[in-house]
């Protein structure tokens, strides 16, 4: 996988005669042009989702994977991973990883705060207000502590 | 262009720690790639922020989303990816050896930061016009259309996220300038063409990072 990178970073610069070649492949300015054109168009298309009668987390969801597909664009054509050395996506991908990791966690224990809120848990665990929650005034909570006491 | 400049392996832009062009430029492709991975995850950090506080303000975000201006963000959005456009032609202009294209891509890409810059500005200073300030300075005047206190978290998220994207632009722009002196003086061409390179790779970033900025504050309402 990594190959071509150790032969650049090789002591000996006679190793690398490969890489030079495969490295100095100019893209056609027609390719940039058209991923441009596409991503011109994802814009669009995002403004559209928004005006569209969605519920707002359909909408969320359907605007970050127009998002998340304009990134990969931009990092494989623009950013040029699509000819550079695997190492250098190996890198930025890592970072990804644990990006995506770093949400998952966090926001599924945000997720999961209601369930240790019903049995109080979390009240020992951490400190909160008298209302039970974490940001004083949270709409979502109060909403919830309130439906309880209807209930 | 001068002749010499084509030439491979000129020892002229090559550090003396190297063995060769190739391995300089390995060496400082790496070291950019590894800078943006923390970047990412840097502005992980404003993006989770984010997604905590539409968790638990869902009508609080969406009340003051209202306020955002879709056109503007949609002109700045293409603003960016026009200047993605350039950057990457201008380096591309530069491993051609093409020292004119290179230079007038530059300014382009700088035009475009700058018309960025310009209009997130004017934004910025609408919003504080209505008196949306951030944290404890929120105090939004009788006409404005957002009331709830609590706005003023989503309004603090907002001047961090869109501020420090903002400084990343101004950084951009000062590579930019740097680059833009260097190109004049006519030191990249197909071998030297690395800090050019990855000046790119920089604003390219920004760009991902306002690609996710633009759906997240303007569009998902």
């Amino acid at each position: 996988m990594f190959k071509n990178f150790k032969k650049s970073l090789s002591n000996n610069p006679d190793n690398s005669t490969d890489h030079d070649k495969k490295n100095h492949g100019l893209l056609p300015v027609k390719l940039y042009l058209a991923i441009f054109t596409l991503l011109l168009l994802m814009i669009f298309v995002n403004i559209g989702i928004a005006h569209l009668p969605l519920p707002s987390l359909w909408k969320t969801i359907f605007l970050l994977s127009i998002a998340l597909i304009q990134t990969i664009l931009v990092a494989v054509f623009f950013m040029e991973l699509i000819h550079e050395d695997k190492f250098y996506s190996f890198v930025f991908g890592s970072a990804v990883l644990f990006m995506l990791l770093f949400f998952t966690i966090t926001l599924a224990e945000l997720s999961g705060r209601d369930f240790f809120h019903k049995n109080e848990g979390i009240k020992i665990l951490r400190g909160v207000d008298q209302k039970g929650n974490f940001a004083p005034g949270g709409p979502k909570l109060e909403h919830k502590a309130e439906e309880n006491k209807e209930h | 262009m001068t002749d010499h400049d084509g030439h491979s392996a000129h020892p002229k832009y090559q550090a003396h720690h190297f063995k060769s062009m190739e391995q300089q430029t390995a060496a400082g492709k790496l070291g950019m790639w590894v800078f943006m991975a923390q970047e990412l995850l840097f502005f992980s950090g404003l993006f989770c922020a984010f997604g905590f506080v539409r968790y638990m303000y869902p009508d609080m975000v969406s009340q003051a989303q209202s306020s955002m201006d879709w056109r503007l963000g949609g002109i700045n959005s293409i603003i960016l990816l026009v200047s993605s456009l350039t950057i990457s032609l201008s380096v591309r202009s530069a491993r051609s050896n093409n020292r004119s294209g290179t230079i007038k891509f530059l300014i382009a890409t700088m035009i475009c930061g700058f018309a960025f810059l310009a209009i997130k500005g004017a934004e910025w200073g609408m919003h504080m016009h209505e008196g949306y300030f951030p944290g404890k300075y929120f105090n939004p005047v009788h006409h404005a259309e957002i009331q709830d206190p609590l706005a003023h978290i989503f309004f603090g998220l907002y001047y961090v996220m869109t501020g420090m994207h903002g400084l990343h632009i101004v950084v951009g722009l000062g590579l930019m300038t740097w680059m833009l002196i260097r190109a004049s003086k006519g030191e990249f061409n197909s071998e030297n063409y690395v800090s050019l390179e990855n000046t790119s790779l920089f604003w390219h970033l920004v760009d991902i990072v306002w690609i996710f900025l633009y759906p997240l504050l303007y569009l998902a309402k």
